[in-house]
């Protein structure tokens, strides 16, 4: 049933105030800028810097300061500005994949980024463990969530 | 934390061969062990995992006990990701803001 996917992907959306070929561009080109490595790099060591290799195939991966290689995910469709899908499996094994789709579309003067979060459900066994070291910044992203959710309620 | 525990307990195969038959509606063990290589006694154990992970709910029924999805397990899972994409997006929103939005070719590789 295709709408098993539908029911468990998450979705999010965002407005941002630029025209998609930036906005596309600042995503895929400038991760660097403003990725909140902080809490969710796979190094002691959030310092490093994220890595496209912006085709199909191509890996997204995170480079730590002494230079070792952790792969993101790889990409598996590639639309620039209109958007891609990649592969998500942060130091874990590719098979169990989850599956990452952003979508780039202009809106009132600016663009509406769509992602849509798909096949958590095949995360491994051992995430439990990788979790433990995302721990502190995870904690984090969930009090600000709560606080958001608290808001709306 | 129960969105680790649930992540998990979907981890093995089979256990997660069970949650996907769940979701088409609730089953009893006997139903659910017949479409499937493994024993009742595994079913139910891997049943109990998924009680304690918070992903499946229990209700008896005369003698019978059936087996649905807790729709509140996967809401925390839903809230752990996106979480993490509100973050993600809020700080890339600022980034992509902050650069205006005009055309800007160059630099990087």
């Amino acid at each position: 049933m295709s709408q098993k996917t539908d029911e468990l992907a998450v979705r999010r959306s965002v407005f941002v105030r630029c025209t998609p070929e930036h906005a596309f561009r600042v995503y895929t080109e400038r991760m660097d800028d403003w990725y909140p490595l902080e809490g969710h790099s796979l190094f002691d060591d959030p310092s490093g810097t994220v890595h496209w290799e912006r085709h199909v195939g191509g890996r997204v991966y995170e480079r730590s300061p002494a230079g070792e290689e952790g792969v993101w995910g790889h990409i598996v469709a590639w639309d620039p500005p209109n958007g891609f899908t990649m592969t998500w499996h942060p130091g874990r094994g590719e098979e169990t994949a989850q599956e990452l789709t952003l979508s780039f579309t202009a809106e009132n003067d600016g663009t509406r980024v769509d992602v849509v979060h798909s096949g958590w459900e095949r995360v491994g066994p051992d995430f439990r463990e990788r979790m433990a070291g995302y721990q502190q910044g995870w904690g984090t992203v969930l009090d600000i969530f709560a606080d958001e959710a608290g808001k709306g309620a | 934390m129960a969105y680790a525990e649930a992540i998990q307990a979907l981890g093995d195969p089979t256990r997660r061969t069970v949650f996907e038959r769940l979701r088409e509606g609730p089953r009893s063990v006997g139903d659910l062990a017949r479409g499937l290589p493994v024993s009742r006694p595994a079913v139910s154990q891997h049943l109990r995992v998924l009680k304690q992970a918070g992903l499946v709910r229990e209700r008896r029924e005369g003698t019978r006990n059936y087996y649905s999805v807790n729709g509140d397990g996967l809401a925390e899972l839903r809230t752990y990701f996106e979480g993490f994409w509100d973050e993600t997006l809020a700080a890339f929103k600022a980034a992509a803001e902050s650069e205006g939005g005009d055309e800007d070719e160059s630099e990087d590789g």
